[in-house]
């Protein structure tokens, strides 16, 4: 995927400029925005392994 | 080379707009850093001094630390990815669940929790800076409500100040604070169990437990941390939107906002129990002398600054979101400077009866959040929106958006945050957090809670959702232009 945007703007411009087509233009723009990547197998490991089983361990233990 | 202006802030260019991809510059350490920042605070020895009243050190410890991890578990299920895959603070990735005028819900919570959250802390601050002028001699005990006053209200004006160059103030400050904190927490911990044996320690009963027995209290203390580790949802969208994937997120995240501000909070835990007093600038001051009192408020005054920091930050992006302020305010350190006015008003005006009733206030946080982090877990998991989110309709704010649905809220949603929060109310009084069935002490009130919303959002949405729409992308009565099957 492109990493290139297609304006190079200030919201905050085209916002003080008070132009509302500019603002709908910049608005409809961002879904050509180049995303981040999600959760990978190994990030659903560590959230299960320290939101889990770590947990589980820790209430066994303080229970006693 | 990024396209953002490297002589504005990011908040500047953007407002509460999604951050590009390349603005996204954060890497692992660095969230790290600004999330601990957040995370060490002297909320962390309130929690702490309120887990004592029910528990031992042992079961304290395993509490703590386990209702922080689990629910910081599902504030990351919850947040981390619109945060890291469209750059979205936390108020606008709820629109496609609430709607277009349903996040208003959303971001009355977060305001609320932000500004809550940020007056425990500059008061605490405040009264800390009195607590010790007056042991040192320098201030009469007569005028310390004077010096607490003032001290507040100047550290919030601080917080104002390091602000105006928006989020670079976290990027600079973070590591530093959170270095100085960590390395200050330690050194208390070491001064406590000088003084006090481990055994003595671990042998002390705890203050004031209910008489529900030891499982009831124990499932009271894992819930008051749970329901208190909540609040970071709150936070999690203006400190994460400036890192570029889940993956350089999810450790941070689950070290410093669930094991880290839990950690800090055992501190407080053990010296309530051998001491019986939580507050370190009493209890310091009691084993080191003015010396070891001036340490610990440069610690209160470090992290709660920096903590507060992080949450006006937050909750500028979230009041960003109303069209009515973003269309008439272009200045950052104007926007910033509105979410702090309500702040100073009660800090000038009745700060006594808001820190006395922090209990109920932690209630309320449970109550709305618990909810709404299911009703989005659903959203990006079992229907995959997060794939399917159309971005400008999180940005228009009239039925030409796709998450307008019905005049403006998603029915769904809404119920679902309805029922999740009724649900929370049936098994723990909020007012007085003494549970109310039996039940309270196998399942708690926030798990309960953060289920029930997502099961009714997931059941009305498939069972509003049109004909011939994908069951796994499609939500209620809203429009399906790219998830609709052709």
């Amino acid at each position: 995927m492109s990493q290139e945007r297609k304006h190079d703007y200030s919201i905050r411009d085209i916002q003080a400029g008070g132009q509302t087509a500019d603002l709908d233009q910049y608005i409809d723009s961002l879904q050509e925005e180049p995303t981040g990547e999600g959760f990978r197998t190994r990030d659903y490991y560590l959230l299960v392994l320290t939101g889990i089983v770590i947990p589980a361990l820790l209430l066994m233990w303080g229970i006693d | 080379m990024s396209n953002q202006n490297h002589n504005t802030s990011v908040e500047e260019q953007y407002g509460s707009f999604p951050v590009p991809l390349k603005d996204r510059t954060w890497g692992p350490w660095l969230a790290a850093a600004v999330c601990a920042t957040a995370a060490i605070a002297t909320w962390s020895l309130v929690v702490g001094g309120f887990t004592a009243s029910y528990v031992g050190a042992q079961a304290g410890t395993s509490t703590m630390v386990a209702g922080a991890l689990i629910v910081q578990m599902l504030v990351s299920l919850s947040q981390l990815p619109p945060n890291t895959k469209h750059g979205l603070e936390t108020v606008v990735t709820t629109k496609p669940q609430l709607g277009v005028r349903g996040s208003y819900i959303a971001l009355i919570i977060q305001f609320a929790v932000l500004t809550g959250w940020n007056l425990v802390l500059m008061i605490f601050f405040g009264r800390s800076v009195a607590a010790v002028l007056v042991s040192a001699g320098w201030i009469a005990e007569a005028s310390s409500g004077t010096t607490a006053l003032v001290a507040s209200v100047g550290g919030a004006l601080l917080v104002w100040a390091l602000l105006t160059v928006g989020s670079k103030a976290l990027r600079y400050l973070a590591p530093a604070i959170a270095i100085m904190v960590v390395g200050i927490a330690i050194w208390m911990l070491f001064v406590l169990f000088g003084a006090y044996p481990l055994s003595e320690i671990a042998a002390a009963p705890p203050l004031a437990p209910t008489e529900g027995g030891p499982l009831m209290n124990y499932t009271l203390a894992l819930e008051v941390m749970m329901v208190s580790t909540m609040g970071w949802w709150a936070y999690m969208g203006g400190m994460l939107r400036m890192v570029s994937s889940a993956s350089k997120a999810a450790m941070p995240s689950m070290a410093s906002l669930g094991f880290g501000w839990a950690a800090v909070g055992l501190i407080s835990l053990y010296s309530a129990l051998v001491t019986g007093k939580w507050d370190p600038t009493v209890w310091m001051i009691d084993l080191g002398g003015p010396a070891a009192g001036a340490v610990v408020l440069a610690f209160i005054a470090l992290a709660n600054i920096g903590s507060t920091l992080v949450g006006v930050h937050a909750a500028t992006l979230g009041v960003g979101q109303v069209p009515f302020l973003s269309e008439r305010i272009r200045s950052w350190g104007l926007m910033a400077g509105i979410v702090i006015i309500p702040m100073i008003v009660v800090l000038i005006l009745f700060p006594g009866p808001f820190y006395d009733n922090i209990g109920i206030f932690l209630a309320f946080v449970g109550i709305l959040i618990a909810p709404v982090m299911g009703v989005q877990i659903v959203d990006w998991f079992v229907f995959n929106r997060d794939d399917h989110m159309h971005i400008p309709s999180l940005y228009r704010h009239n039925s030409t958006s796709e998450y307008w649905y019905t005049n403006g809220f998603n029915v769904a949603g809404i119920v679902g945050l309805i029922a999740g929060g009724a649900v929370y109310v049936a098994f723990l009084n909020p007012y007085t957090f003494v549970p109310r069935i039996e039940a309270f002490q196998y399942v708690t009130a926030t798990l309960p809670a953060t289920l029930t919303g997502g099961l009714v959002y997931w059941g009305l949405s498939v069972a509003l959702a049109p004909r011939g729409s994908v069951p796994a992308v499609r939500t209620a009565a809203g429009r399906y232009s790219r998830a609709t099957r052709s």
